[in-house]
């Protein structure tokens, strides 16, 4: 049995959540069977520009094939016509005028699959709103497996998304928000699908005080890990902080790690870490007195698994039906609606340790349970052998 | 966990957590509830000392009036120079010298008409009949006439005093008036944006109407296409299940004559056979019969010379 992942990026150092995602799952299912990825040659998720070369590489021991991007993305026509079709009555042709200029517009990738259809025995689609995952599917319907990664956007109620939904063999999903949210949308119970995740990464040794040291943070601390953007929530984290600082005089600091978009207010409790690699990120994981997600759309939240993972307890968004939904199941954390709400769970948490305590168990189990990388593994096989059997 | 003793459920800020079973769902309840209790500290920080100079609100909420001011106020001689500001709104009914229209003001006020204010100094009568009561009132002014300074004289002050209270109540009147028109004018453009909010209420409500409408429409073509559907699917079924009938019958036939072929392909086979043995059988006495020829030949050449001889 081969597999190929198809993905919109792919590459050690691309870090977003559906391309870490796909590298991490593709290295696991090595082991059982020969995997390639097929991916563009884009390395900038904004524009889609060519960065890599046309060619085949080797990636940790797997073989990765990229095709160029035709057109790269114009951020500004791509935002009109996202308004229009969003607030406007409209076609399906615009629509798909809308995705080809989502992209990454690679109609080389397309080609290669209907190609070499016969060489692999599964094509697992990563992303269900790009380019490669439309065209893909529609040309590989029977040989396709879905991770949508879908969030509450606007645009998954797009009507190509609906009919995509009816098309693949199956679907892996992220979360049970998410399949319920797909199943409704699109109502396509009668195709199989399997609440799987993702696993994470955790180094073997992490150090709380190596990190205290390294970036000269002292005191308690709350960490953000993540893009800091608008959609990721945190203006409304920055005001909430700010405001809670204000009300209660409390000397929690809050720890930014990621690349940010957005203008960061000047405070001194407040720490703007950039990007870092994942040991320290884990260090910093680690030594936080939890870990603050409020972000508003999220599939699943790696960085919230990780938190678990370590043992740490969680504060997120409860506009975020998988956030709420994941703390809820785990009883790992607490979520916040309103300023009010996060102040009265903030204080709570920061009162007492033991709460903290308990909830990072609580977290650490659930993790455990469902997220540990054999599980997920043994999932994935699962769903291939049933469809096997199905033929 | 810095308690050494730790206890099965303890309170943390008036909420209760059990640690053995938590229950994170019921614990954010328990946080909801806190957070509506809590005072809004938004509220404390945003809420600025009224402008002294702004008018109280009319709104519904806002209703309840004002104390009435007292009268020594309402005659205070610095009261014309003060802003019509803060004053209080309620209706003039007991302050006014000249009975009017205005005396009898009841709500709604802005239904009513404001009259102009009459001259505080005037010393025509402001009211009264005509005819009569005028006539007599001549025939007195003019027998009084001759006393006219000795009464100017012995009335002066109070004359002087009521001339003061009389300029004082106009202009406590005139801002009366200014405050009237001025909550008239508020009135109307209350109801104006009252009217206006209606209106709009009633056009979405036409419009949620409509769209709930057409909700059920789509919901009812929706159902009816998939009515349709199931209805085709079935077809198609029945048809499928038709045709592997169908199949099945004609793979039957087809499993026969497979057995036929068979058959006759096996005796095809066994007459080749037994057909090669015969030909190799009649060669073979072909052979023999050449053989037993030559035999009898020379047995015929010898016979010959036999004879030949035994002749001899």
């Amino acid at each position: 049995m081969t597999i190929a992942f198809v993905v919109q990026r792919y590459g050690l150092e691309i870090n977003g959540g559906a391309e870490l995602h796909c590298r991490w799952v593709a290295e696991h299912m090595r082991k059982y069977m020969p995997v390639e990825v097929l991916t563009s040659c884009a390395h900038d998720y904004i524009t889609w520009r060519n960065h890599y070369p046309e060619s085949e590489e080797v990636i940790n021991d797997i073989r990765v094939r990229r095709f160029p991007v035709t057109k790269p993305r114009r951020p500004e026509k791509f935002g009109r016509l996202q308004n229009y079709i969003l607030q406007h009555e409209h076609r399906e042709k615009d629509e798909l005028a809308w995705l080809e200029e989502e992209g990454p517009t690679s109609p080389k990738l397309i080609h290669f699959i209907r190609k070499h259809e016969s060489d692999y025995d599964y094509f697992i689609f990563f992303s269900y709103r790009y380019y490669h995952a439309y065209w893909g599917i529609h040309t590989v319907p029977g040989k396709s497996i879905l991770v949508p990664t879908a969030e509450h956007d606007p645009v998954i109620h797009l009507k190509i998304f609906r009919d995509l939904f009816r098309m693949p063999r199956a679907f892996i999903y992220n979360s049970e928000e998410e399949r319920v949210m797909i199943q409704t949308l699109s109502r396509n119970q009668s195709v199989p699908g399997l609440v799987v995740g993702v696993g994470t990464e955790v180094p073997s040794s992490f150090s709380a005080e190596r990190f205290r040291q390294k970036h000269g943070v002292d005191g308690p601390y709350m960490i953000y890990v993540g893009r800091i953007d608008q959609n990721k929530g945190c203006p409304h984290l920055f005001d909430h902080f700010l405001r809670f600082k204000k009300d209660t005089g409390s000397d929690i600091k809050l720890v930014l790690i990621g690349n940010t978009v957005l203008k960061i207010p000047s405070h001194p409790d407040i720490r703007h870490l950039g990007f870092l690699p994942e040991e320290d990120k884990f260090d910093a994981l680690s030594g936080a007195e939890l870990l603050v997600m409020p972000s508003f759309y999220e599939s699943l939240s790696m960085v919230t698994l990780e938190a678990w993972a370590l043992g740490r307890a969680v504060l997120a968004n409860a506009h975020c039906e998988v956030l709420k939904g994941q703390c809820q199941r785990s009883n790992g954390g607490l979520y916040y609606e309103n300023y009010p709400e996060f102040r009265e769970a903030l204080k709570l948490l920061l009162a007492s340790p033991r709460l903290r305590a308990v909830l990072g168990e609580n977290g650490k189990a659930y993790y455990d349970a469902n997220y540990t990388w054999d599980i997920i593994e043994k999932k994935y096989l699962a769903i291939m052998n049933e469809l096997g059997a199905g033929r | 966990m810095n308690s050494s003793k730790p206890e099965k459920t303890k309170a943390i800020d008036s909420l209760e957590i059990d640690y053995d079973n938590i229950d994170v769902a019921a614990l954010v309840t328990q946080i909801q509830k806190a957070a509506a209790e809590a005072p809004p500290v938004e509220a404390r920080e945003t809420v600025a000392p009224r402008d002294s100079t702004s008018l109280p609100s009319p709104s519904p909420r806002d209703s309840t009036p004002p104390p009435p001011a007292s009268p020594s106020g309402l005659g205070a001689p610095d009261s014309t120079a003060s802003p019509p500001g803060p004053a209080p709104t309620a209706p003039r009914v007991t302050t006014s010298p000249t009975p009017g229209p205005q005396d009898s003001i009841s709500p709604p006020l802005s239904l009513l008409p404001i009259p102009p204010s009459p001259s505080p100094l005037s010393t025509e009568p402001l009211s009264g009949p005509q005819g009569l009561k005028q006539k007599t009132k001549k025939i007195l002014r003019k027998l009084i006439k001759p006393f006219f300074p000795v009464i100017r004289l012995l009335a002066f002050p109070i004359h002087e005093e009521l001339r003061t209270t009389i300029e004082s109540l106009h202009e406590t009147n005139k801002r009366l008036d200014y405050l009237f028109q001025l909550l008239h004018f508020q009135e109307e453009k209350y109801d104006r944006r009252v009217e206006s909010v209606d209106q709009r209420i009633d056009r979405n409500e036409l419009r949620l109407d409509t769209l709930e409408e057409r909700h059920g429409d789509l919901e009812q073509r929706f159902d009816q296409r998939l009515e349709i559907v199931d209805q085709r699917i079935e077809k198609s079924e029945q048809r499928l299940d038709r045709s592997e009938g169908t199949l099945d019958e004609r793979l039957k036939d087809l499993d026969k004559s497979m057995d036929y072929i068979r058959l006759l392909h096996n005796l095809d086979h066994n007459l080749v056979v037994e057909l090669t043995k015969l030909k190799i059988e009649a060669d073979t006495l072909k052979t023999k019969f050449r053989i037993l020829e030559k035999d009898q030949e020379f047995l015929q050449k010898r016979e010959k010379a036999l004879e030949e001889r035994s002749a001899k």
